[in-house]
């Protein structure tokens, strides 16, 4: 501290402050100061610390909404990008597209987004894909290995992967449903038969299968999550059906730390033997929620709220848009618990509950079908997890090659 | 809230260089641990604050003086935009001074747990540093070279964030 022999410097300052100091700047930069000196490369690796910078960047982020369609390709223009308060932003102004390896293969489509990562594929072939993950903010990419591909089925098979992130172990996953069905246009037909799960772990950095099957009285699952806000806190959810109508839904988690799946009970009340109602699966205030909606019914949307997870006796009404406005499409609602929709015909807006206000972003999506476009929201993250080969500790850095004149560089500063 | 108003209680900070400073209690209730130390009734006399020497700790009663006349947002919702205004370009003058400095006012603020002075002084650290290279940063914020990383562990930390270098 201030004493006239030894004046303050960075060193003596406690992890609190230097955080608090650090904490301002943004992820990519960050990453290159892990080279500083021992006190920063030991705070800027640390979990606690990544966790902060991300919370920081969660609540003060500009709102930016990348908006993928399914088929984009990194060679032309991938995505737009979009403010609530001006109508549009140049993407590469603030991040560097990635450079797919493989790329005879261009075209893309998001899988999901946790923490700042962006989970993608691009198809190698009609059910054979390639899976990515980047952190756009660090322009950092990791291309997966390939996981196991069927040899030979009786039928057609359908593939439907998710990402999430398990605070539990700090990892984050690829999860793969695969399924058989007699008709080749998957989307519309029930499901034959199950095929065993594959989860990949950013951690360990494979594909494994899991023990555990995926329920068998599933007859089909929806692949929706267009917000992108499933996966943040250790379960995925999927939308489906358990009747071969296709009249009775039911919803199925699975915990990305035990690897199970359980079937989280439906309310009764949302259940509609006539196949008006339409429910879209969501998460409000890290809560699953069901918003839901009778088509044609001008603008009266339900948001029901499973206040206690897993609990069915805990869903309750929270909220009714009535007449809100006309037809439209809801998507969910995103991380800051506003409400992503599109009305027919118009543009796209964020509507906040609270404030009562509805931002239009001067923006219509082209989306055709359901599960067409992915909303991400850009998050600045220093969120990395290196691949397992390359995440060696301090112990083997000897096997390392410096070049002489770097580490004369480095001794004269 | 007047500051020189004779009738005030007086509080006496001793700084490192055994300089004294006078201050109006309101003044020194800017910092949570002289609060503390008032509430505790163990702030009768003199303060010594021994890790403080009379430069910073002159800054810092500059900045408690002015910040205890403004009025608190808590205060009063609607206060004029003038005063909050007057409060930034006071602050942002406060800061242009040079990094050893601002580092001793950030460790005497943390002493004294003052909590807009800490959040100040990080984020003119923070600004000043901000799109700066590694190198840049080592002379701006003068890193003591014992704590650099050898060589060796610099390259492999450089290679670990390598697409962060590009």
């Amino acid at each position: 501290m201030a004493s006239p022999q030894q004046p303050t410097t960075i060193e003596n300052l406690p992890n609190k402050l230097l955080s608090n100091i650090l904490i301002r700047l943004l992820a990519k930069q960050l990453a290159q100061l892990r080279c500083i000196s021992k006190p920063w490369n030991g705070l800027l690796s640390q979990p606690s610390f990544i966790k902060s910078h991300l919370d920081r960047s969660v609540h003060n982020n500009d709102e930016i909404l990348m908006i993928f369609y399914k088929g984009f390709s990194f060679k032309s223009k991938p995505f737009s990008a979009h403010l609530t308060r001006s109508p549009h932003i140049e993407v590469t102004s603030f991040i560097k597209l990635p450079s797919i390896p493989n790329s005879d293969y261009p075209l893309c489509g998001v899988i999901g987004s946790v923490n700042g990562l962006i989970c993608f594929h691009n198809f190698k072939s009609q059910r054979e894909y390639v899976i990515h993950i980047w952190n756009p903010s660090l322009s950092a990419l990791l291309t997966l290995p390939p996981y196991s591909s069927p040899s030979r089925y009786d039928g057609y098979i359908d593939i439907i992967f998710r990402f999430g992130f398990d605070p539990k172990t700090d990892d984050y996953k690829v999860v793969k449903l695969a399924s058989l069905s007699s008709m080749e246009d998957t989307r519309f037909c029930t499901v034959d038969s199950w095929l065993p799960v594959e989860v990949y772990s950013m951690r360990s950095g494979d594909w494994k299968i899991i023990p555990e099957r995926f329920p068998v009285f599933v007859t089909r699952v929806f692949d929706l999550d267009e917000v992108c806000v499933d996966g943040h806190d250790g379960h995925l959810h999927w939308l489906g059906y358990i009747d071969e109508e296709m009249l009775q839904e039911t919803i199925i988690a699975f915990d990305l730390n035990t690897e199970n799946f359980t079937e989280i009970p439906f309310p009764d009340c949302l259940v509609d033997y006539n196949n008006l109602r339409i429910n879209v699966l969501g998460v409000l205030a890290g809560k699953i929620c069901l918003i839901s909606y009778i088509s044609h019914d001008e603008g009266n949307i339900e948001v029901w709220v499973m206040d206690e997870y897993g609990v069915a006796d805990s869903w309750v009404k929270h909220r009714r848009f009535s007449r809100f406005c006309c037809q439209l499409s809801p998507f969910g609602f995103t991380l800051k618990n506003e409400f992503l929709y599109q009305p027919h015909n118009s543009y796209l807006a964020l509507y906040d509950p609270i404030a009562a206000k509805v931002k239009s972003f001067k923006f219509k999506t082209k989306a055709s079908f359901i599960g067409d476009v992915k909303f991400v929201q850009y998050v600045d993250s220093l969120v990395w997890l290196a691949p397992s080969d390359c995440a060696t500790s301090w112990c083997n850095i000897a096997s390392l090659q410096i070049s002489k004149e770097e580490s004369v560089s480095l001794k004269d500063e | 809230m007047s500051t020189s108003s004779s009738s005030s209680k007086k509080i006496v900070l001793k700084s490192a260089d055994n300089e004294t400073f006078e201050i109006d209690e309101i003044v020194a209730l800017e910092s949570q641990a002289i609060k503390n130390m008032i509430e505790d009734e163990c702030a009768d006399n003199v303060i010594p604050l021994g890790n403080i020497d009379s430069k910073t700790l002159s800054k810092i009663i500059e900045y408690c003086k002015k910040h205890a006349e403004s009025p608190k947002k808590d205060d009063n919702a609607d206060i004029d935009e003038k005063a909050v205004e007057d409060l930034k370009s006071f602050d942002a003058e406060f800061a242009k001074v040079d990094m050893p400095l601002i580092q001793d006012i950030l460790m005497a603020a943390n002493f004294l747990n003052i909590d807009n002075l800490i959040g100040l002084m990080c984020r003119t650290i923070a600004d000043r540093i901000k799109g700066k290279t590694p190198e840049e940063i080592r002379k701006i914020l003068n890193i003591n070279k014992n704590d650099l990383l050898s060589p060796e562990q610099e390259a492999k930390a450089r290679e670990e964030n390598s697409w962060a270098f590009d």
